[in-house]
């Protein structure tokens, strides 16, 4: 293998030279055989993020451009009686003051809900500014467009705005009580849906089975908290009504046309411009009222106007996500074969819907069976409406959940009929010869999960865990080795399945290919830059298709106006395997135009042509040969006598790929954990992923990936909950409240890999966004009981605070 | 809304703009007082900027006591005092993160007196005072007199702290904190411990645990009289595992914590004790292996 | 309404002099007042450290210092690490070991693991771990931050 490595050069004092063709040098490590795809390769996006110049929303500044700020309820539940806005609206550099009211006036339809899983769900009208009743803390009021952002706060104050203040149904339980008073008046209770996914006989398999174990799960709110907080700046011309808009979102295609849904407007009217994004996660998929209010400002004022939330904001605007309750049953046999699960999520909504829906609960039910061949299922899910933000999107949409759900009830089978859990697993694993497999909702794939685990333990093994662990309990201290299995969901496709199962948009994606006249390549994509590295990934794929360097490829995104459509957007981890797959398909079409146009030139036949760092050769004939760079002139500049006949000018290829089928990536996580038995506190000292995402584009960035969603699922598994109290008041609004880790909290991180391609998706991607941060939460889990096994201890929530893990430590004791 | 900002060059000038505008908010490190005003919670008419003036980021011995002057970072106070002031060093060394303890400062916790301030246990249980300024003259206030309410404390509105005084350490201290994170984070509860063999008393406080961070006076006088009654304080020899648990009860007993999304007041009670019991295990480790050293 | 101060300082070795109102921070005035738009603003409550720049020579939060109070001061952004065209070799061991995702938190991490390696040139994995522990990054996992900073060190400990 050859390995190029990648090396410092006189750097170390300022304004020392250096030479600039070793660090043009991109590649980190390459297998020399298999090209770019696969290769360990600089990220292109970084230059301008390491050096500041970058171009993130809050940094766009146009001419007089204006500044928004929203006022936010500070009541959990209320009628809004009146509002007086007459003071603000007189307040010097203050522009426009809008109410909800008038916002309403002002929008064609109501906020889009794009998940409708749930036929008879009912789904109340929700509108970017809350009209005659606000239904959470921090639900938007009203807004107010100033010279400044300072100015546009100094108004807020002066608007007076009377509130009847009615019961808060701040708790799953607060709703669901008998007397619960109700967030929609004309419903029969705050039941917005419910509906229940079936498979086989479960009553059968639940009246055969040997053993039945049953428990209940509940997870805290979280919420995705990217660095850089929702932004959007939002020009409107009043004349022509172009709406041009930047917005930090994941999904730019999505956007627009929710914009003209909810503004009346046709989309060729609308841009949508997407800087570079500080982080997304899920929250910056789901699409907000401040997008529509910046609009509407945008119009009334004839000015751009911004609109960027603070962080406090942040914490009840964004996305809250992972709060449900879950109760379920497994049946088996007492030799460790599943029969059967039966499930029953309850989402616990907020006070409207977001643009998910209920989405990602319904997922956390679809895909409560995970890795496990289980005959026989009955999994439901209730959707229910409290006093809170509403939910949305984040990193592993439901999955979380449903991995937490499946490995608990694996360990606790395992205590209960005394087999080892990793034998239970191996036992009711979905076989390799199995695939394509029928879950209760989606098609796997394709899976290798027994090797995926032996390879875990062989990791661990060699890692010297087992010795560490025993070293520990014979000094006294409380150390443990959690596992857990994970199935991921990615490459979201395809278009019509998902329509049928609710989805109000696309899941295809559209990919252009184009060389220029001079030889080098545009990639446009309709995905969207938000640090996942889609830039660099699409950039090796059309690379290593079209036989050139790296470094003469450019990826466009972020601009409806010139990239193509992707369908959905960039979530549910496809950018790689659908928007690689189109790029793919696109740049190896291209190529063959190349070739053709190189075989005229070169009197070859394109079969006897191969392509290397953009130089079109005859095999066996070396020094016949033309660049892409002469080929791309002749295609666009001097063509005579060059280009043949038969071709059109220019170079460009447009690829639509709607994928025939989900892929599913899946991994192992093992962790090491130590536990302070007197306080509580939990340490994790090693972490470890096996993992499987078919074809790796990039080793660079899967790794990153991987360790990124690990470490939220650290947080999410020992630190982070958004809290509220019984009056509806939320009680987290700070970081030093929402406890993000910090680089002290995080274990080191160790990865193997291994490659089951996916057949259907060219190039044999998937995707993989997600897997680290699905697995965590259970092995985490698993490891603490693993520690504390002489207490006895079962964790059933999520965050494991040292408050509740004592609690659980003593309730195990008293048990025991 | 207008805020004035008043920059003095001199202490002179900055305590005759106190004594002008009782109203003005001191900042130096901007720790606290910045996160008010961008939160909102603080709208003063003016702030007083003390980072000009010099003589307040300078430390000296001032006769059996170290002078800190109010501008000394966390940072200068780790790298410059940790072998005179081990436990309020390992205190700073757990507030915040680097920035912060770069710009922090002992006063700045002194100021805000949020029962949280990482400063405070090892202040409390070091005997240290405030010294007070104002254009009237100086005060020296106890510390256990300093803290009056739940971010309150003892300063009158025309003074500043020109600087804290703290005895160097006659014997073993220590320091320990529980945050749900281990960085950045707000304690739990937190505790501080010293041990004063030259005057056969202890000093214990702990922060979190109360409306104003506190001395636990009954476990004191307890583990102060059973060092001396059992002549440990000259034998060295180990500790009763039964007083170690009593002295931890009694810190706990003394606490009255209230439940938050930080922890609840069960946990803060449990924790306090846990923690208690830890630090006299080694402090007195410390104190037992010095011997060793001396004889050797 | 009190009335504007000037504030004159210098940034990346550039002086500048500004008007501004006592109640800006130092984060805006450099970012929207003298076009420093590296510095990124997380939380405006000094927990995520991505404003963090140095001043006089140690890093400090620029969102919990006011503008008025750098008067006079030296301040470094991240557009003044690099010189003449060259990365900091920071900048090249965060390119290197894939040291950031979004890079929103990276300006704020590039300054304190200098700050680190100016005080401690051989940090282990841990020093370095406290070394950022005021810097909160929501992509990475730390892992290829702490991978970054030890190259880093190693190199600037083998060309000094």
């Amino acid at each position: 293998m050859e390995r190029r490595d990648f090396s410092f050069v006189a750097l170390a004092r300022p304004g020392a030279g250096r030479d600039k063709k070793t660090w043009e040098d991109t590649v980190v490590e390459q297998n020399a055989h298999e090209g770019l795809i696969g290769a360990r390769v600089r990220r292109k996006e970084d230059l301008r993020l390491l050096t500041g110049r970058t171009q993130f929303v809050d940094d766009v500044q146009l001419s007089g451009m204006l500044e928004a700020a929203v006022l936010r309820s500070p009541v959990p539940h209320a009628r809004i009686v009146s509002i007086d806005v007459s003071e603000a609206l007189e307040h010097p550099g203050v522009y426009a003051v809008m109410t909800g009211a008038e916002v309403k006036e002002a929008v064609s339809s109501p906020q889009p809900v794009i998940w409708r899983m749930i036929p008879d769900q009912l789904i109340p009208d929700g509108y970017p500014l809350a009209v005659d009743k606000v239904r959470y803390v921090g639900q938007g009021v009203a807004a107010v467009a100033a010279k400044d952002r300072a100015t546009a706060e100094d108004a807020l104050e002066l608007i007076d705005v009377e509130y009847e203040e009615l019961p808060a149904v701040a708790s799953l339980e607060d709703a669901l009580a008998e007397d619960a008073p109700k967030l929609y008046e004309d419903w029969p209770s705050n039941v917005s849906g419910s509906t229940t996914i079936p498979k086989g006989d479960v009553a059968a398999a639940f009246a055969d089975a040997d053993v039945v174990v049953t428990e209940s799960f509940r997870f805290a709110r979280q919420t995705g908290a990217p660095l850089e907080t929702r932004g959007v700046v939002a020009t409107w011309d009043p004349y022509t009504s172009h709406l041009d808009i930047w917005l930090s979102t994941q999904s730019p295609n999505l956007a627009r046309d929710l914009l003209g849904e909810v503004l009346g407007i046709s989309v060729d009217k609308i841009r949508v411009r997407t800087p570079d994004v500080g982080g997304g996660f899920g929250n910056k998929f789901d699409f907000y009222g401040e997008e529509i209010v910046a609009a509407i400002l945008s119009r009334s004022t004839g000015r751009s106007v911004k609109l960027i939330e603070d962080r406090m904001e942040s914490f009840v605007a964004n996305a809250h996500s992972r709060e449900q309750k879950i109760d379920v049953e497994l049946a088996a046999t007492s030799d460790g074969a599943i029969t059967g699960l039966r499930a029953t999520v309850y989402a616990v909504l907020g006070g409207q819907l977001g643009t998910v829906g209920i989405g990602p609960c319904w997922t956390t039910a679809a895909l409560m069976t995970g890795p496990y061949d289980i005959p026989n299922a009955e999994l439901s899910v209730v959707g229910v409406m409290t006093n809170r933000s509403p939910y949305g999107s984040y990193r592993g949409w439901g999955q979380p959940k449903s991995n937490f759900v499946h490995e608990r009830m694996v360990e606790l089978l395992s205590r209960r009929i005394g087999m080892d859990a990793q034998e239970i697993r191996r036992k009711n694993f979905v076989p390799p010869d199995a695939f394509p497999y029928a879950s209760p909702v989606f098609f796997y794939d394709s899976g290798r999960y027994a090797d995926c685990l032996d390879l875990c333990e062989k990791s661990v093994e060699q890692a010297g865990w087992l010795e560490r662990r025993d070293k520990a309990r014979a000094d006294g201290t409380a150390v443990g080795i959690g596992y857990s299995f994970h199935v991921e969901i990615t490459a979201f496709g395809p278009s019509r399945i998902l329509n049928m199962a609710g989805l109000q948009h696309a899941g295809f994606d559209e990919e252009v290919v184009r060389i220029d006249s001079t030889g080098h390549v545009t990639v446009y994509t309709g995905q969207s830059a938000m640090g996942q590295g889609v830039q660099t990934a699409l950039a090796q794929v059309a690379a290593q298709s079209l036989g050139v360097a790296l470094d003469d490829v450019t990826v466009v995104v972020g601009d409806t106006d010139t990239c193509p459509y992707t369908g959905y957007g960039t979530g549910a981890s496809r950018a790689a395997a659908v928007g690689g797959g189109a790029v793919l398909t696109a740049a190896t079409r291209l190529k063959e135009k190349v070739l053709r146009i190189a075989g005229q030139i070169l009197e070859a036949s394109p079969e006897d042509l191969v392509v290397q760092d953009g130089r079109v050769s005859v095999t066996g004939a070396p020094d016949k040969s033309i660049s892409m760079a002469e080929i791309g002139d002749a295609s666009y500049r001097r063509m005579n006598g060059l280009l043949p006949e038969t071709e059109s000018p220019t170079l460009e290829e447009r690829e639509v790929f709607d994928p025939a089928n989900v892929a599913f990536s899946y991994g192992c996580t093992a962790v090491l954990t130590e536990v302070d038995t007197e306080t509580g506190e939990v340490r994790l000292l090693d972490y470890l992923i096996a993992h499987d995402c078919g074809t790796v584009i990039n080793p660079l960035i899967v790794d990153g990936q991987l360790h990124g969603g690990a470490a939220q699922a650290i947080g999410g598994a020992l630190y982070e909950e958004l809290v509220y109290g019984d009056d509806g008041q939320i009680q987290t609004t700070t970081f030093m409240d929402y406890l993000i880790p910090t680089a002290t909290e995080i274990p080191p991180f160790r990865l193997e890999h291994m490659a089951t391609v996916a057949d259907h998706i060219p190039g044999g991607f998937k995707g993989m966004g997600e897997g680290g941060t699905i697995g965590g939460g259970a092995a985490i889990a698993h490891s603490v009981e693993d520690a504390l096994s002489d207490y006895g201890v079962s964790i059933t929530s999520l965050p494991i605070t040292p408050p509740r893990l004592l609690a659980a430590m003593r309730a195990g004791k008293d048990n025991g | 809304m207008a805020m004035e900002f008043l920059r003095p060059a001199t202490w002179d000038e900055a305590l005759a703009a106190k004594a002008e505008h009782p109203g003005a908010l001191p900042i130096s490190g901007g720790t606290d007082v910045m996160v008010e005003i961008n939160f909102d919670a603080t709208r003063p008419e003016y702030l007083l900027d003390l980072t000009r003036i010099e003589e307040l980021t300078d430390w000296s011995a001032d006769g059996e006591r170290l002078r800190i002057g109010a501008g000394v970072t966390y940072t200068s106070l780790i790298a410059d005092l940790a072998d005179r002031l081990p436990g309020l060093a390992m205190a700073s060394r757990t507030v915040g993160s680097p920035q912060i303890r770069n710009r922090g400062t002992v006063a700045g916790n002194l100021g805000s007196a949020s029962p949280a301030g990482d400063a405070h246990p090892p202040l409390l249980a070091d005997d240290a005072v405030v010294e007070a300024h104002s254009a009237r003259g100086v005060r020296h206030i106890p510390i256990t007199e300093f803290y009056t309410g739940v971010k309150r404390n003892a300063l009158e509105p025309d003074e500043l702290i020109a600087a804290v005084l703290v005895p160097p350490a006659d014997g073993p201290q220590q320091f320990a904190k529980i945050g749900t994170r281990n960085a950045m984070v707000i304690s739990v509860t937190a505790f501080g411990l010293a041990l004063h063999p030259s005057t056969g008393t202890v000093g214990a406080a702990f922060g979190s645990a109360a409306p104003t961070p506190r001395r636990a006076t009954k476990a004191e006088q307890f583990l102060a009289a059973e060092l001396t009654e059992s002549g440990r304080w000259d034998s060295r020899a180990e500790l009763d595992p039964a007083a170690v648990t009593r002295f931890g009860a009694l810190v706990a007993e003394a606490a009255t914590p209230i439940d938050d999304v930080r922890g609840t007041a069960d946990y803060r009670t449990h924790a306090l004790s846990v923690m208690a019991r830890r630090t006299l295990v080694w402090a007195w480790t410390d104190y037992r292996r010095k011997r060793v050293r001396t004889c050797a | 309404m009190t009335g504007k101060v000037t504030v004159t300082l210098k940034v990346n070795g550039r002086t500048f002099s500004a008007d501004c109102e006592p109640r800006k921070t130092l984060a805006d005035f450099l970012r929207q007042d003298l076009g420093f738009t590296g510095v990124h603003l997380g939380c405006e409550h000094g927990v995520c450290g991505a404003c963090t720049i140095s001043v006089d020579g140690s890093t400090a939060r620029s969102c919990c210092m006011l503008a008025v109070q750098a008067e006079g001061t030296e301040v470094t952004t991240v557009e003044g690490l690099a010189s003449d065209g060259n990365l900091h070799p920071l900048q090249e061991a965060f390119w290197k070991h894939h040291g950031l995702q979004c890079g929103f938190c990276t300006p704020g991490m590039l300054a304190a693991a200098s700050e680190l390696l100016e005080d401690n040139p051989d940090p282990t994995a841990d020093e370095i771990r406290e070394g950022i522990s005021g810097n909160l990054c929501r992509c990475t996992g730390y892992q290829f931050i702490v991978d970054s900073v030890q190259d880093a060190a190693q190199h600037l400990r083998s060309t000094t």
